[in-house]
């Protein structure tokens, strides 16, 4: 006799995803930008249009498909200020970007990547955290951890009586350092009013992770961009975490991404690669992108920094 | 399953198999800090090791459930048979059981590459895999097993144990816990080692368990055909899987044969005896499923063990030596009660 027993409890489903080959951030502007009035936006999105399509002709020509799927997104930032109502900032912005010949296929919120659906996602990413070891971290004892800080490296020791002995002062270390080190020390998170507020790196890493499609809750997939409601909201976390504004995109989640950014951002960006690179990933789901990617012929790098790409623009 | 040790092949990928690999662990084993079984609710609030990872429970044949595994970075040495070190750099993985709502296993565990990469490579390389570490230099699989079962921990040397007791006395310590330890008991140590995917002649595995003083076990498998995953990977799961198993009921062996020594049967006072061996009633007994959980394509371990030295035949014969002790003190119970003399005994309490 064949007999079956099964308990879903016991196990974990991994979900999966439709990815685009390519997922492309246009631009990323602080709500002080939209102030500045759609002239400023106008612009903004005029200063990457070109970008835009220089690296989709360099992708392109780089993994050569029948057909590329790629799509574009732009994020609000919406947790660190809340200015512009979406009813206002969401038909400038798409003006301003038909009348450079741009789509933007996707409009997500920053607040999002805090929580998103009532799924805490920086949360989430930084249980994951495994902080550099340093050479000599045998498991013995705990990992020394600065509540709320990651750094790429080794810290200069706190001495009391360092004070007293200025010149017993210790470098810090950074832990894949060529011949001299380019210490970083990334704050995480911080506390308002006795609630944790995320730091713009540590959003900006679940950002990545979310448009890689490497996010899961109990296997879940935590993203389903929605279409845009009928009736915008006033306020920015009445909205979907990511709107699909154009019904035929691509999917959001992109083998590959690669953000068009002002060059104000590449600090943010230095900080957000230390942390991702401290993320221990899914195993399960990093197998199977890559399996995926690889039976496409559109092979990802094993390593997630790697899959992730950059334009940093100045007014030149 | 052969209780003999092969000599030492050189690994060879086989043809649509997997690729040989090594997995080493250390698991803890010992009773929660709880006086009653745990209700489900309170095992799911303390497995919670990770937010967004599920705890994973399973009720037959008995109550089970397993944490997430929480990730953690690794750059030193590891020992070789030959007695030199190497360095290995990666993530170590650790996470818990609970069997029954009243054992708690604690269980940190890696496989170990020949990467031969001389270098340390950027930490994302490893993040990107986890449960894995990379030698710097070339080894062979065989020869990093056997440094690693030898048990002499070594400064400086990967130390999955310490790994495992911090996770269990953070846990020991969780509000989620009464603090009454139901039952005086040792916690045991497990270290293992896997190899697997190799080029045998047979697909049996084999293994040795040593049992190398009062706490400290080790347990040696070779695995030349192991379980796959869907997609075709090592099925390391199925492997902890076992050496937990056998770490459990190795444990629960041990402890309920010391509380037999402890309970003295000899001693004549059955009284006495009968409230040692209560807790071990109540705790233990429920424990014994061997090999319940353990994947057809390894349950020749168990089978193998079983035969020699044969854990169940300890077992049932500790088990008798229980209800016979019990019987002899319930039958002085009634004799007192039929006997005038020894009326005070009457009202007296069966503390169990």
């Amino acid at each position: 006799m064949d007999t079956s027993f099964h308990e879903v409890a016991a196990q974990r489903r991994t979900q999966d995803v439709a990815y685009s080959h390519l997922s492309i951030e246009l631009d990323h502007l602080y709500m002080e930008d939209f102030k500045l009035g759609l002239g400023h936006l106008r612009k903004r999105i005029r200063h990457i249009a070109p970008w835009y399509r220089t690296a989709m002709a360099a992708f392109t020509e780089r993994h050569p498909t029948p057909r590329p799927r790629i799509s574009t997104c732009f994020l609000v930032d919406d947790y660190f200020s809340d200015l512009v109502p979406p009813g206002k900032l969401i038909p400038e912005l798409l003006e301003a970007a038909r009348d450079e010949h741009l789509t933007i296929d996707y409009l997500a919120r920053e607040s999002g990547c805090a929580v998103a659906d009532g799924v805490e996602l920086a949360a989430l990413v930084a249980g994951r955290l495994v902080s550099v070891p340093v050479q000599g971290t045998d498991g013995s004892r705990p990992p020394t951890a600065e509540s709320g800080w990651l750094s790429n490296g080794q810290r200069t020791p706190s001495m009391p009586a360092a004070a007293l002995h200025p010149r017993s002062w210790q470098a810090p270390m950074e832990a894949e350092a060529r011949n001299h080190s380019i210490f970083l020390d990334v704050e995480l998170w911080d506390e308002q009013d006795g609630a944790r507020r995320w730091s713009c790196p540590m959003l900006a890493a679940v950002w990545q992770l979310l448009r890689l499609g490497l996010l899961r809750d109990h296997g879940r997939t935590v993203i389903q961009p929605r279409p845009l409601p009928l009736d915008l909201p006033d306020e920015w976390i009445a909205m979907p975490p990511v709107v699909q504004l154009n019904p035929r995109a691509s999917s959001f989640h992109g083998y590959r991404t690669l953000s068009l950014l002002d060059d104000r951002f590449l600090p943010i960006e230095h900080a957000v690669r230390v942390i991702l690179n401290q993320v221990g990933q899914d195993r399960e789901v990093m197998e199977r992108v890559a399996q995926r990617a690889g039976g496409e012929g559109v092979p990802v790098p094993p390593e997630v920094t790697g899959r992730i790409a950059y334009v940093f623009m100045t007014d030149f | 399953m052969r209780t003999e040790a092969l000599p030492d092949q050189p690994p060879a990928a086989l043809s649509g198999g997997p690729e040989p690999g090594l997995a080493v662990g250390e698991i803890r084993t010992g009773l929660l800090r709880n006086s009653r079984t745990l209700p489900h609710g309170a095992v799911a609030e303390l497995l919670n090791l990770l937010p967004g990872e599920p705890v994973r429970r399973s009720e037959r044949p008995i109550a089970h459930a397993l944490s997430p595994d929480v990730v953690n970075g690794v750059d030193c040495q590891i020992a070789t048979k030959s007695g030199g070190r190497m360095r290995a750099v990666g993530t170590i993985l650790t996470h818990a059981v609970i069997v029954g709502g009243r054992v708690l296993q604690t269980s940190s565990y890696t496989t170990i590459a020949s990467h031969g990469s001389q270098r340390r490579l950027p930490w994302s390389h490893y993040t990107a895999r986890p449960g894995r570490i990379e030698t710097i230099a070339r080894a062979g699989l065989a020869d990093l097993a056997a440094g690693y079962l030898a048990l002499d921990q070594e400064p400086g040397c990967l130390d999955l144990g310490s790994v495992s007791e911090r996770l269990a006395r953070r846990l020991q310590s969780s509000a989620v816990l009464d603090g009454h330890q139901p039952l005086r008991f040792q916690w045991t140590r497990l270290r293992w080692a896997a190899r697997y995917g190799l080029d045998d002649d047979t697909a049996e595995p084999s293994a040795q368990f040593e049992l190398v003083d009062d706490t400290v076990r080790a347990l040696s498998l070779r695995i030349p055909r192991p379980p796959a995953t869907p997609s075709g990977a090592v099925d390391l799961g199925a492997i902890l899987e076992l050496c937990r198993d056998l770490a459990l009921h190795d444990w629960v062996l041990t402890t309920l044969t010391r509380r037999i020594e402890r309970a003295d049967p000899g001693s004549g006072d059955r009284r006495r005896t009968a409230a040692e061996l209560g807790p071990a009633i109540d705790h233990l007994l429920p424990l014994w499923m061997p090999g319940a959980r353990v994947a057809d394509e390894l349950s020749a371990v168990w089978e193998g063990f079983e035969r020699r030295p044969g854990f169940t035949r300890q077992w049932e014969a500790a088990v008798s030596r229980v209800r016979d002790q019990l019987a002899l003190h319930t039958l002085q119970l009634l004799a007192n009660l039929s006997s005038p003399d020894t009326s005070g005994e009457i009202g007296s309490k069966i503390e169990f």
